[in-house]
């Protein structure tokens, strides 16, 4: 029972968002990269991204085919509709100085979330 | 007709020349103040490229773009012989240059240093030498260096910026051609031409507002005002414009494919995917 129980709790996970996040380096170059890979029934991704930090200015682009967003924390939670595949999500700043965040993300469809799995692809050197 | 189309031939080959020899300018592009507002261009780096190299600018480009001139790498040398000195200044990178020196039979020094070249491009230079002992009527004497034999150029040598070298040229008497009256070196500078990227431009001192991403496959870095390099060989590069203040904002971008030794390779004009 109390594995049925375990079990139920780790596919009810998969129907909420994903968390993400980290923390940019000094430089004022620094990006961390992520791929978002979302399954053949999804229609948009949701994305959302924050950070306690005031200074410097936070950002991310998405990304998918030749369409890209800027999408900042007070922007809120922003759809994507760009169909299935790989979304592109960078992170970075205007400015030296490090930057903590997270951001919140999921395939959707009609409302339900489909299957999300995440890449990082953070830059070793920044 | 005929003439005209050579006259746009022409201009047409003088100008992918120029595209060729500095980096590219994005002219005048404007970010909106929509919300989420990106730019997004493409551009594709050939031959030998090692790294894409990009800058932003806040503010309008100019409406003519000004080529400066690129300071090259060059050396000079000097050669002496007891009180008699005499120098070839300015030997820039590609050039061959001669200098002689009228001082008979005996030992010379031949003294090569970087005085006054391009300290910002930091490719050690190279060069060749070879040289030649002549009587007073230009025959050929006795001659004699560790460097290379009379008459045959030197192994390509190296010399880095701030450095100088020295090389001592014996001159002798000849049996046939008699004493020597001058030697004459010929240098032969065998360092790359490199083009330095451009950077004099009308821009405003970034405030924050825009940021620009360079992207290769799986890296990418991020700019508001530095000068970045994006190593990812040939292929294509991406760059994203946008604002964190959702602010309208002209601006324009410079960039160029160089290879390992920071010399500009083939740089393709860029392709926009989204203007917002």
């Amino acid at each position: 029972m109390k594995h049925l129980i375990l079990l139920l709790m780790s596919l009810s996970l998969n129907c909420f968002a994903h968390d993400d996040g980290g923390t940019l380096g000094e430089e004022e170059k620094a990006v961390d990269y992520f791929l978002v890979s979302c399954s053949a029934d999804t229609d948009r991704m949701y994305f959302s991204i924050s950070t306690s930090n005031k200074s410097p200015l936070l950002s991310a682009q998405v990304s998918k085919g030749n369409f890209v967003t800027n999408i900042i924390p007070s922007r809120g939670g922003v759809e994507i509709i760009q169909g299935n595949g790989n979304y592109r999500i960078l992170v970075n700043k205007n400015g030296i100085g490090k930057v903590d965040y997270s951001f919140v993300y999921h395939c959707e469809n009609n409302g339900e979330h489909t299957d999300t799995e995440i890449f990082e692809y953070r830059q070793a050197d920044l | 007709m005929k003439k005209i189309a050579q006259k746009t031939l022409l201009s047409f080959i003088a100008l992918s020349a120029m595209e060729s020899a500095f980096a590219l300018d994005s002219g005048a592009q404007n970010l909106t103040s929509k919300e989420g507002a990106t730019d997004y261009f493409k551009m594709n780096c050939a031959g030998d490229t090692d790294h894409l190299n990009f800058k932003l600018f806040e503010g309008a480009a100019n409406s003519v773009v000004e080529m400066p001139a690129t300071p090259s790498q060059l050396f000079n040398a000097t050669l002496t012989k007891l009180k008699l000195t005499t120098t070839v200044s300015a030997i820039e990178a590609g050039a061959t240059k001669e200098i002689t020196l009228k001082g008979g039979n005996g030992s010379y020094t031949l003294a090569l240093d970087t005085f006054g070249t391009n300290l910002s491009v930091k490719t050690t230079q190279t060069y060749s030498v070879q040289y030649q002992c002549l009587n007073a009527t230009g025959k050929v004497t006795v001659g004699s260096s560790t460097l290379t034999k009379q008459s045959v150029e030197s192994a390509k040598k190296t010399l880095a910026n701030g450095k100088t070298v020295k090389y001592i040229i014996n001159c002798a008497k000849d049996l046939k051609n008699g004493n020597t009256d001058s030697l004459v070196v010929k240098l032969i500078s065998k360092t790359a031409v490199a083009k330095s990227v451009s950077t004099a431009s009308s821009a405003l001192a970034p405030s924050g507002d825009l940021t620009a991403q360079v992207v290769r496959n799986y890296s990418a870095k991020n700019t508001v005002s530095e000068s970045i390099d994006i190593q990812g060989g040939n292929g294509k590069y991406e760059v994203l414009v946008n604002s964190p203040t959702n602010k309208a904002l002209p601006y324009h971008f410079e960039y160029s494919c160089l290879n390992i030794k920071n010399v500009e390779v083939s740089t393709s004009p860029f392709q926009l995917l989204q203007d917002q």
